[in-house]
């Protein structure tokens, strides 16, 4: 993802030459710990537009992902508070598995209100053409996923989870985290193939 | 179709063991549509790579400062909580201290135990360490309202 690398080194040490370091994601999460809010807003500034990114491709509506970025903060914050997270992933991956979690909870609860399932979004935007790099919204290539598969794409794909931490993070086997995620792919090979280029066609 | 595609992927995934990833190795030399299956992840996770996220709606970012105080309210919601299940187990410490207490207290004439005595003979401890449990009891369950 090139909007959002991951700037979640735990190195902490300070620079030569004393000049102003800017704080690394773990020691964000560790002054928000003790409430300085300021650390806050300077991880929402790094990892906002990330995070909405995420949470648009994961909504039906801008407005949902918003309430979804909302509760993935909120849950951040408890867990901070709480000292829940201990460094075990990145605190951007971290937020992101809160972020996935959620909108699964979020579609359950909507569900049972018997809402319209989430229908995903058509592909409309970008065109195919050979030979020049196609990029794609994020948004648009999950809209063409069902919410399962969009969950584990996101933290393979983005987050570059393993089959065991996606399966944990999503609390389902491991088997059906490999199925998902083929099945997944199957889905974007067929509704995307136009926009692969052919770089490494029958090459092992 | 090949039904080992599903294992395309883990190759792709590096999620398979050495001698796994020999085998498929293997197998993709004899199996067009395993080639295909892995040409299309890798092309997938390349589309992954270069996608493009939306820009945020105006005022987003405002509303994501938001969640401070969303977030200080349940951290001093759950504080209350802790305080009142601590005095909770403040108030079993000291029922059960009360209980020692009684069962120590010198024995009343012929009684096994304290509350089998006249209750004008009873020790003193067997009055007042109710009281107290039920004062913090008061306490704890008017904190968890």
């Amino acid at each position: 993802m090139a909007a959002a690398s991951n700037s979640t080194s735990g190195d902490a040490a300070s620079p030569p030459g004393g000049a102003a370091r800017i704080p690394d994601d773990a020691e964000l999460f560790r002054r928000i710990a003790v409430g300085d809010q300021a650390a806050f807003r300077a991880l929402v500034d790094r990892h906002g537009r990330y995070l909405f990114g995420v949470a648009r491709s994961l909504s039906r509506s801008s407005a949902d992902a918003e309430d979804l970025v909302q509760e993935t903060l909120v849950g951040l914050l408890n867990a901070a508070s709480a000292g829940r997270f201990r460094g075990e992933s990145s605190v951007r991956t971290y937020l992101v598995s809160i972020l996935v979690r959620q909108a699964g909870m979020l579609r359950r609860r909507a569900t049972r209100r018997q809402e319209e399932p989430d229908a995903g979004e058509p592909a409309t935007t970008g065109s195919a053409q050979a030979g020049v790099e196609a990029r794609l919204d994020l948004h648009v290539m999950l809209g063409a996923l069902s919410l399962e598969h969009r969950q584990v794409m996101v933290l393979r794909e983005l987050e570059g989870l393993s089959y065991q931490e996606i399966a944990r993070a999503l609390d389902v086997p491991r088997g059906t985290v490999e199925s998902r995620l083929h099945r997944a792919r199957a889905t974007l090979r067929e509704k995307f193939g136009g926009y692969f280029d052919d770089k490494d066609a029958g090459h092992v | 179709m090949c039904d080992r595609e599903q294992l395309i992927d883990a190759y792709h995934d590096g999620e398979l063991t050495r001698d796994e990833r020999a085998a498929v190795e293997a197998h993709l030399t004899s199996c067009a549509d395993c080639r295909d299956a892995l040409s299309a992840a890798r092309h997938t996770s390349r589309l992954f790579a270069g996608a493009t996220l939306p820009e945020l709606p105006a005022g987003a970012v405002g509303r994501m400062y938001g969640a401070w105080a969303v977030g200080i309210r349940s951290a001093r919601d759950r504080a209350v909580l802790r305080i009142a299940s601590w005095l909770t187990a403040a108030a079993a410490a000291v029922l059960v201290a009360g209980l020692i207490g009684l069962r120590n207290a010198p024995e009343p004439r012929g009684g096994n135990l304290a509350w089998d005595a006249p209750v004008n003979e009873a020790p003193v401890e067997a009055t007042t360490a109710p009281e107290l449990v039920q004062v913090a009891q008061w306490q704890a369950e008017d904190l968890s309202r």
